[in-house]
Protein backbone atom coordinates (compact mmCIF):
# COMPACT_ATOMS: atom_id res chain seq x y z
CA UNK A 1 0.00 0.00 0.00
CA UNK A 2 3.04 2.65 0.99
CA UNK A 3 4.67 1.12 -2.18
CA UNK A 4 1.67 2.12 -4.21
CA UNK A 5 1.36 5.39 -2.86
CA UNK A 6 5.06 6.59 -2.91
CA UNK A 7 4.43 5.26 -7.02
CA UNK A 8 1.62 7.28 -7.90
CA UNK A 9 2.84 10.28 -6.32
CA UNK A 10 6.53 9.92 -7.66
CA UNK A 11 4.31 9.20 -11.31
CA UNK A 12 2.21 12.77 -10.48
CA UNK A 13 5.96 14.13 -10.30
CA UNK A 14 6.75 13.45 -13.18
CA UNK A 15 3.84 14.16 -15.20
CA UNK A 16 3.54 17.90 -14.10
CA UNK A 17 7.36 18.70 -14.57
CA UNK A 18 6.85 17.34 -18.03
CA UNK A 19 3.88 18.99 -18.39
CA UNK A 20 6.11 22.10 -17.22
CA UNK A 21 8.28 21.81 -19.65
CA UNK A 22 6.40 21.30 -22.41
CA UNK A 23 4.35 24.70 -21.54
CA UNK A 24 7.76 26.47 -21.64
CA UNK A 25 9.10 25.27 -25.08
CA UNK A 26 5.80 25.52 -26.23
CA UNK A 27 5.34 29.39 -24.92
CA UNK A 28 9.32 30.16 -26.08
CA UNK A 29 8.22 28.71 -29.47
CA UNK A 30 4.96 31.01 -29.77
CA UNK A 31 6.91 33.87 -29.47
CA UNK A 32 4.96 35.46 -32.86
CA UNK A 33 8.36 36.47 -34.81
CA UNK A 34 5.98 37.78 -37.56
CA UNK A 35 5.65 40.65 -34.72
CA UNK A 36 9.05 41.85 -36.10
CA UNK A 37 9.25 41.43 -39.80
CA UNK A 38 5.82 41.99 -40.83
CA UNK A 39 6.13 45.76 -39.81
CA UNK A 40 9.70 45.93 -41.86
CA UNK A 41 8.31 44.20 -44.42
CA UNK A 42 5.44 46.77 -44.29
CA UNK A 43 7.95 49.88 -44.34
CA UNK A 44 9.89 48.69 -46.92
CA UNK A 45 7.21 48.07 -49.28
CA UNK A 46 5.60 51.78 -48.43
CA UNK A 47 9.06 53.09 -48.90
CA UNK A 48 9.45 51.50 -52.40
CA UNK A 49 6.45 52.53 -53.60
CA UNK A 50 7.18 56.27 -52.38
CA UNK A 51 10.34 56.26 -53.70
CA UNK A 52 9.87 54.81 -57.48
CA UNK A 53 6.73 57.19 -57.73
CA UNK A 54 4.04 54.63 -57.35
CA UNK A 55 2.00 57.06 -54.86
CA UNK A 56 2.14 60.59 -56.79
CA UNK A 57 1.11 58.68 -60.03
CA UNK A 58 -2.15 57.62 -58.28
CA UNK A 59 -3.03 61.62 -58.33
CA UNK A 60 -3.35 61.64 -62.14
CA UNK A 61 -5.00 58.33 -62.78
CA UNK A 62 -8.78 57.36 -62.52
CA UNK A 63 -9.97 55.90 -59.50
CA UNK A 64 -10.46 52.21 -61.73
CA UNK A 65 -7.14 52.63 -62.78
CA UNK A 66 -5.23 53.54 -59.80
CA UNK A 67 -6.87 50.68 -57.97
CA UNK A 68 -5.78 48.63 -60.50
CA UNK A 69 -2.05 50.03 -59.70
CA UNK A 70 -2.24 49.19 -56.07
CA UNK A 71 -3.50 45.85 -56.30
CA UNK A 72 -0.38 44.92 -58.85
CA UNK A 73 1.65 46.00 -56.38
CA UNK A 74 0.35 44.55 -53.66
CA UNK A 75 -0.19 41.12 -55.40
CA UNK A 76 3.72 40.87 -55.41
CA UNK A 77 4.13 40.35 -51.39
CA UNK A 78 4.15 36.52 -50.57
CA UNK A 79 1.41 33.76 -50.08
CA UNK A 80 1.16 33.86 -46.91
CA UNK A 81 0.55 37.65 -46.66
CA UNK A 82 -2.67 39.38 -46.59
CA UNK A 83 -1.85 42.84 -47.94
CA UNK A 84 -4.75 45.63 -47.52
CA UNK A 85 -4.35 49.31 -48.58
CA UNK A 86 -6.57 52.51 -48.85
CA UNK A 87 -4.71 55.54 -50.36
CA UNK A 88 -6.66 59.10 -49.51
CA UNK A 89 -5.28 62.02 -51.76
CA UNK A 90 -6.04 65.61 -50.91
CA UNK A 91 -5.82 68.88 -52.74
CA UNK A 92 -5.09 72.19 -51.15
CA UNK A 93 -8.34 74.50 -51.79
CA UNK A 94 -10.09 77.09 -50.45
CA UNK A 95 -7.58 77.69 -47.42
CA UNK A 96 -8.25 73.16 -46.74
CA UNK A 97 -6.88 69.95 -47.24
CA UNK A 98 -10.09 68.40 -49.74
CA UNK A 99 -10.53 64.89 -50.68
CA UNK A 100 -9.91 64.24 -53.71
CA UNK A 101 -9.64 60.69 -53.96
CA UNK A 102 -9.51 57.64 -52.15
CA UNK A 103 -8.42 54.42 -53.23
CA UNK A 104 -8.82 50.79 -51.65
CA UNK A 105 -7.34 47.79 -53.11
CA UNK A 106 -6.91 44.61 -51.08
CA UNK A 107 -4.76 41.45 -51.72
CA UNK A 108 -6.00 37.85 -50.03
CA UNK A 109 -7.49 38.93 -46.91
CA UNK A 110 -8.56 36.35 -45.18
CA UNK A 111 -8.96 36.04 -41.03
CA UNK A 112 -5.59 37.09 -40.07
CA UNK A 113 -3.58 36.30 -37.21
CA UNK A 114 -1.28 38.83 -36.39
CA UNK A 115 -1.61 42.51 -38.05
CA UNK A 116 0.67 45.65 -38.53
CA UNK A 117 -0.09 49.26 -39.60
CA UNK A 118 2.56 51.50 -41.55
CA UNK A 119 1.22 54.90 -42.95
CA UNK A 120 3.48 56.69 -45.43
CA UNK A 121 2.52 60.21 -46.66
CA UNK A 122 3.46 61.85 -50.09
CA UNK A 123 3.29 65.04 -51.68
CA UNK A 124 3.02 66.31 -54.84
CA UNK A 125 3.38 70.06 -53.37
CA UNK A 126 4.13 71.81 -56.75
CA UNK A 127 0.25 71.31 -57.90
CA UNK A 128 -1.20 71.15 -54.23
CA UNK A 129 -1.82 67.99 -53.89
CA UNK A 130 -0.84 65.89 -50.36
CA UNK A 131 -1.28 62.23 -49.98
CA UNK A 132 -1.34 59.53 -47.02
CA UNK A 133 -1.37 55.99 -47.65
CA UNK A 134 -1.99 53.58 -44.69
CA UNK A 135 -1.01 49.58 -45.58
CA UNK A 136 -2.71 46.77 -43.46
CA UNK A 137 -0.36 43.85 -43.22
CA UNK A 138 -1.45 40.50 -41.96
CA UNK A 139 0.02 36.54 -41.38
CA UNK A 140 -2.45 34.51 -41.11
CA UNK B 1 10.19 8.34 8.53
CA UNK B 2 13.28 8.97 6.75
CA UNK B 3 12.12 8.06 3.39
CA UNK B 4 8.72 10.47 4.10
CA UNK B 5 11.15 13.21 4.95
CA UNK B 6 13.54 12.79 1.72
CA UNK B 7 10.29 12.78 -0.21
CA UNK B 8 9.07 16.00 1.09
CA UNK B 9 12.57 17.96 0.91
CA UNK B 10 12.84 16.86 -2.30
CA UNK B 11 9.51 18.00 -3.31
CA UNK B 12 9.69 21.15 -2.17
CA UNK B 13 13.39 20.94 -3.75
CA UNK B 14 11.24 20.77 -6.67
CA UNK B 15 9.61 22.97 -6.52
CA UNK B 16 11.22 25.64 -5.06
CA UNK B 17 13.23 25.36 -8.55
CA UNK B 18 10.40 25.15 -10.53
CA UNK B 19 9.11 28.09 -9.17
CA UNK B 20 12.58 30.07 -9.96
CA UNK B 21 12.33 29.19 -13.31
CA UNK B 22 9.18 30.15 -14.25
CA UNK B 23 9.75 33.43 -12.04
CA UNK B 24 12.90 33.94 -14.23
CA UNK B 25 10.79 32.84 -17.42
CA UNK B 26 8.18 35.43 -16.88
CA UNK B 27 10.55 37.96 -16.38
CA UNK B 28 12.30 36.96 -19.50
CA UNK B 29 9.58 37.27 -21.30
CA UNK B 30 8.24 40.81 -20.11
CA UNK B 31 11.80 41.91 -20.98
CA UNK B 32 11.84 40.48 -24.63
CA UNK B 33 8.21 42.13 -25.04
CA UNK B 34 9.67 45.75 -23.62
CA UNK B 35 12.02 45.06 -26.03
CA UNK B 36 10.60 44.32 -28.69
CA UNK B 37 7.94 47.34 -28.30
CA UNK B 38 10.78 49.27 -27.99
CA UNK B 39 12.51 47.99 -31.30
CA UNK B 40 9.34 48.53 -33.01
CA UNK B 41 9.04 52.31 -31.98
CA UNK B 42 11.95 52.75 -32.84
CA UNK B 43 12.05 51.60 -36.52
CA UNK B 44 8.96 53.58 -36.90
CA UNK B 45 10.36 56.47 -35.60
CA UNK B 46 12.83 56.28 -38.35
CA UNK B 47 10.82 55.35 -41.25
CA UNK B 48 8.28 58.46 -40.03
CA UNK B 49 11.73 61.01 -40.48
CA UNK B 50 13.03 59.08 -43.46
CA UNK B 51 9.12 59.56 -44.93
CA UNK B 52 9.22 63.51 -44.09
CA UNK B 53 12.83 64.67 -45.05
CA UNK B 54 12.01 62.89 -48.41
CA UNK B 55 9.03 64.74 -49.17
CA UNK B 56 11.10 67.58 -48.18
CA UNK B 57 13.80 66.90 -50.63
CA UNK B 58 11.02 66.26 -53.23
CA UNK B 59 8.94 69.83 -52.16
CA UNK B 60 12.50 71.86 -52.19
CA UNK B 61 14.18 69.55 -55.57
CA UNK B 62 17.22 69.78 -53.96
CA UNK B 63 19.04 65.93 -53.20
CA UNK B 64 22.70 65.95 -50.93
CA UNK B 65 24.77 63.19 -50.67
CA UNK B 66 28.45 63.20 -49.23
CA UNK B 67 30.71 60.59 -49.80
CA UNK B 68 34.59 60.85 -48.60
CA UNK B 69 36.07 64.35 -49.60
CA UNK B 70 32.92 65.22 -51.58
CA UNK B 71 29.34 66.49 -51.62
CA UNK B 72 26.97 66.40 -54.14
CA UNK B 73 23.80 68.64 -54.48
CA UNK B 74 21.44 67.57 -57.70
CA UNK B 75 18.97 70.83 -58.30
CA UNK B 76 15.97 71.79 -59.99
CA UNK B 77 15.45 75.97 -60.13
CA UNK B 78 13.53 77.99 -61.14
CA UNK B 79 10.76 76.78 -58.20
CA UNK B 80 7.20 76.76 -60.06
CA UNK B 81 6.12 78.17 -56.82
CA UNK B 82 7.79 79.91 -53.76
CA UNK B 83 8.91 76.65 -51.82
CA UNK B 84 8.08 78.05 -48.37
CA UNK B 85 4.35 78.11 -49.00
CA UNK B 86 4.53 74.57 -50.26
CA UNK B 87 6.54 73.80 -46.65
CA UNK B 88 4.03 75.32 -44.90
CA UNK B 89 1.35 73.38 -46.22
CA UNK B 90 3.05 70.44 -46.28
CA UNK B 91 3.88 70.97 -42.40
CA UNK B 92 0.27 71.71 -42.43
CA UNK B 93 -0.90 68.45 -43.38
CA UNK B 94 1.72 66.15 -41.62
CA UNK B 95 0.00 67.46 -38.47
CA UNK B 96 -3.43 66.79 -39.40
CA UNK B 97 -3.76 63.97 -41.70
CA UNK B 98 -0.49 62.04 -41.16
CA UNK B 99 0.66 61.56 -37.84
CA UNK B 100 -1.04 59.40 -35.24
CA UNK B 101 -1.12 60.56 -31.07
CA UNK B 102 1.96 58.26 -30.21
CA UNK B 103 4.35 60.58 -32.86
CA UNK B 104 5.48 64.23 -32.59
CA UNK B 105 7.67 66.10 -34.91
CA UNK B 106 9.58 69.22 -34.84
CA UNK B 107 11.53 71.32 -36.73
CA UNK B 108 14.50 73.00 -35.28
CA UNK B 109 16.77 75.80 -36.15
CA UNK B 110 20.18 75.48 -36.37
CA UNK B 111 20.48 76.64 -32.45
CA UNK B 112 17.76 73.68 -31.48
CA UNK B 113 14.67 76.11 -31.58
CA UNK B 114 11.79 75.03 -32.94
CA UNK B 115 10.42 76.47 -35.65
CA UNK B 116 7.84 76.59 -38.41
CA UNK B 117 8.45 74.49 -41.45
CA UNK B 118 8.00 77.65 -43.87
CA UNK B 119 10.93 79.46 -41.86
CA UNK B 120 13.01 76.47 -43.36
CA UNK B 121 16.63 78.40 -44.34
CA UNK B 122 17.03 79.09 -48.26
CA UNK B 123 20.94 78.20 -47.85
CA UNK B 124 22.77 74.82 -45.84
CA UNK B 125 26.10 75.32 -44.39
CA UNK B 126 29.53 73.24 -45.07
CA UNK B 127 31.29 73.59 -41.99
CA UNK B 128 34.06 74.15 -40.45
CA UNK B 129 34.86 76.13 -43.82
CA UNK B 130 31.67 78.40 -43.62
CA UNK B 131 30.69 77.64 -47.45
CA UNK B 132 27.39 78.32 -48.52
CA UNK B 133 25.18 76.54 -51.01
CA UNK B 134 21.95 78.32 -51.49
CA UNK B 135 19.53 80.73 -52.92
CA UNK B 136 17.77 84.33 -52.41
CA UNK B 137 14.88 83.09 -51.85
CA UNK B 138 12.76 80.32 -51.83
CA UNK B 139 11.79 80.98 -55.63
CA UNK B 140 14.86 79.59 -56.22
CA UNK B 141 16.08 82.04 -59.18
CA UNK B 142 19.16 82.36 -58.48
CA UNK B 143 21.92 79.82 -56.72
CA UNK B 144 25.21 79.98 -55.51
CA UNK B 145 28.29 78.95 -53.57
CA UNK B 146 30.05 81.19 -51.43
CA UNK B 147 32.01 81.98 -48.48
CA UNK B 148 30.90 84.09 -45.16
CA UNK B 149 34.51 85.35 -45.60
CA UNK B 150 34.20 88.34 -47.62
CA UNK B 151 38.04 87.35 -48.94
CA UNK B 152 37.25 84.08 -50.04
CA UNK B 153 39.98 82.56 -48.29
CA UNK B 154 37.48 79.71 -47.28
CA UNK B 155 37.61 78.55 -50.99
CA UNK B 156 40.93 77.20 -50.49
CA UNK B 157 39.41 74.11 -48.72
CA UNK B 158 37.87 73.22 -52.05
CA UNK B 159 40.06 71.48 -54.52
CA UNK B 160 37.53 71.46 -57.07
CA UNK B 161 33.73 72.46 -58.03
CA UNK B 162 32.36 70.63 -61.03
CA UNK B 163 29.00 72.42 -61.48
CA UNK B 164 26.75 71.08 -64.91
CA UNK B 165 23.56 73.44 -65.79
CA UNK B 166 21.51 71.51 -68.08
CA UNK B 167 19.20 73.26 -69.34
CA UNK B 168 15.50 71.11 -69.47
CA UNK B 169 13.45 73.72 -71.82
CA UNK B 170 15.92 75.67 -73.69
CA UNK B 171 19.10 75.02 -75.66
CA UNK B 172 22.34 76.35 -76.29
CA UNK B 173 22.32 79.42 -78.78
CA UNK B 174 26.25 79.79 -78.89
CA UNK B 175 29.10 77.97 -80.96
CA UNK B 176 30.82 75.42 -80.59
CA UNK B 177 28.44 73.66 -78.79
CA UNK B 178 25.80 74.70 -81.05
CA UNK B 179 27.03 75.47 -85.03
CA UNK B 180 24.19 77.58 -85.80
CA UNK B 181 24.70 79.96 -82.58
CA UNK B 182 25.38 83.47 -83.56
CA UNK B 183 27.74 83.90 -80.69
CA UNK B 184 30.68 82.21 -78.95
CA UNK B 185 29.76 80.53 -75.65
CA UNK B 186 33.08 81.52 -74.21
CA UNK B 187 31.96 85.41 -73.85
CA UNK B 188 31.86 87.81 -70.96
CA UNK B 189 34.51 89.00 -68.26
CA UNK B 190 36.70 86.68 -66.01
CA UNK B 191 40.33 86.84 -64.59
CA UNK B 192 41.98 83.85 -64.69
CA UNK B 193 43.82 83.24 -61.74
CA UNK B 194 46.94 84.20 -60.57
CA UNK B 195 49.26 82.81 -58.13
CA UNK B 196 47.04 83.40 -55.02
CA UNK B 197 43.46 83.65 -54.57
CA UNK B 198 42.18 80.92 -56.90
CA UNK B 199 38.82 79.58 -57.35
CA UNK B 200 38.62 76.16 -59.41
CA UNK B 201 35.56 75.84 -60.93
CA UNK B 202 34.81 73.23 -63.84
CA UNK B 203 32.00 74.34 -65.62
CA UNK B 204 29.63 72.53 -67.84
CA UNK B 205 26.59 73.23 -69.73
CA UNK B 206 24.36 70.87 -71.65
CA UNK B 207 20.34 71.19 -72.93
CA UNK B 208 17.99 68.63 -73.83
CA UNK B 209 19.26 68.23 -77.43
CA UNK B 210 22.99 67.21 -76.83
CA UNK B 211 24.55 70.33 -76.97
CA UNK B 212 27.32 70.44 -74.70
CA UNK B 213 29.68 73.07 -73.63
CA UNK B 214 32.95 73.09 -71.29
CA UNK B 215 34.39 75.82 -69.97
CA UNK B 216 38.23 75.61 -71.63
CA UNK B 217 39.72 77.68 -67.96
CA UNK B 218 39.12 75.97 -64.61
CA UNK B 219 41.39 78.17 -62.39
CA UNK B 220 40.16 81.85 -61.48
CA UNK B 221 40.62 84.76 -59.61
CA UNK B 222 38.15 85.05 -56.77
CA UNK B 223 38.65 88.36 -56.17
CA UNK B 224 37.57 89.81 -59.19
CA UNK B 225 34.07 89.75 -59.93
CA UNK B 226 33.88 87.65 -63.25
CA UNK B 227 31.15 87.01 -65.07
CA UNK B 228 30.59 84.13 -67.95
CA UNK B 229 27.51 85.08 -70.52
CA UNK B 230 26.01 82.04 -72.01
CA UNK B 231 23.05 81.91 -74.89
CA UNK B 232 20.56 80.18 -74.97
CA UNK B 233 17.08 80.36 -76.61
CA UNK B 234 13.34 78.44 -76.20
CA UNK B 235 10.58 78.64 -78.21
CA UNK B 236 9.50 82.27 -75.86
CA UNK B 237 13.09 83.74 -76.12
CA UNK B 238 16.73 84.40 -76.56
CA UNK B 239 18.87 85.25 -74.03
CA UNK B 240 21.73 85.09 -71.92
CA UNK B 241 22.04 82.95 -68.91
CA UNK B 242 24.97 85.00 -66.10
CA UNK B 243 27.35 83.11 -64.17
CA UNK B 244 29.07 85.41 -61.81
CA UNK B 245 32.44 83.44 -60.84
CA UNK B 246 34.97 84.91 -58.45
CA UNK B 247 34.05 88.04 -56.52
CA UNK B 248 30.43 87.83 -56.16
CA UNK B 249 28.46 91.40 -56.13
CA UNK B 250 24.56 90.15 -56.20
CA UNK B 251 24.02 86.47 -54.37
CA UNK B 252 25.98 85.79 -51.23
CA UNK B 253 28.44 88.36 -49.71
CA UNK B 254 31.93 86.51 -50.70
CA UNK B 255 33.86 84.57 -53.34
CA UNK B 256 32.40 81.84 -55.54
CA UNK B 257 30.22 81.04 -58.21
CA UNK B 258 26.51 82.37 -58.82
CA UNK B 259 24.13 81.48 -61.32
CA UNK B 260 21.38 84.10 -62.01
CA UNK B 261 18.52 81.49 -63.98
CA UNK B 262 15.86 83.10 -64.21
CA UNK B 263 13.96 81.93 -66.83
CA UNK B 264 15.11 78.56 -68.36
CA UNK B 265 14.30 75.49 -66.11
CA UNK B 266 17.88 74.33 -65.15
CA UNK B 267 19.17 71.02 -63.70
CA UNK B 268 22.20 71.90 -61.46
CA UNK B 269 24.44 69.24 -60.48
CA UNK B 270 26.93 70.48 -57.90
CA UNK B 271 30.02 68.44 -56.92
CA UNK B 272 32.59 70.00 -54.37
CA UNK B 273 35.59 68.24 -53.80
CA UNK B 274 37.09 69.48 -50.27
CA UNK B 275 40.80 68.71 -49.43
CA UNK B 276 39.53 66.77 -46.42
CA UNK B 277 37.21 64.47 -45.29
CA UNK B 278 36.48 66.27 -42.08
CA UNK B 279 33.72 68.54 -42.64
CA UNK B 280 30.21 68.30 -42.01
CA UNK B 281 27.06 69.44 -43.77
CA UNK B 282 24.03 71.81 -41.92
CA UNK B 283 21.30 71.46 -44.26
CA UNK B 284 18.16 73.28 -44.29
CA UNK B 285 16.68 72.60 -40.82
CA UNK B 286 16.91 69.54 -38.57
CA UNK B 287 13.77 67.54 -38.25
CA UNK B 288 12.77 66.00 -34.89
CA UNK B 289 10.84 62.36 -34.66
CA UNK B 290 9.57 61.15 -31.04
CA UNK B 291 7.71 58.69 -29.76
CA UNK B 292 5.66 60.39 -27.18
CA UNK B 293 4.94 57.33 -25.03
CA UNK B 294 8.35 56.42 -25.42
CA UNK B 295 12.12 57.78 -24.36
CA UNK B 296 13.15 57.00 -28.26
CA UNK B 297 13.46 60.17 -31.28
CA UNK B 298 15.87 60.72 -33.97
CA UNK B 299 16.99 64.04 -34.96
CA UNK B 300 19.09 64.79 -37.82
CA UNK B 301 19.95 67.30 -40.32
CA UNK B 302 17.04 66.82 -43.16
Amino acid sequence: MKRAIVFTLDALFAVSILTVFLAAVSLELNVPKETYWLPEMGNNLMTSLDKIGVFTSLIQQSSPQAQATLTAYLSTVPKNINADMTVNIYRWQNGAFVLDKSIHAAYDVISPSQETHIKRVFTDASNNYFGVAELILSYD
Amino acid sequence: MTKAFLFAATTALILAVLFLYFQNFSVKQTADIGRMAQVLVSEKVAHTWSDIRDDIYRATNLRVSQQNNSITLNDLLPSAQNVSNLLNLYGLFIDTKYLTPDLSVKFLSPSGQPMNLSDISSTLMILPFNIQYGYDDWWKKDAFITTLDKTGGNLSAIIMIYMTINLTDSYLYCTPANPSGPAPCYTGEIKLCGQKDKLYLNLSFSDYLGHYFNLPDNCFDRTYPGVEKLHYKNASAEQDLFVDIGKLTGAGTGSGVSIQAGYPVINLTTTLILNTTDFYTNYLSQLQVSAVNYNTSRTDWS
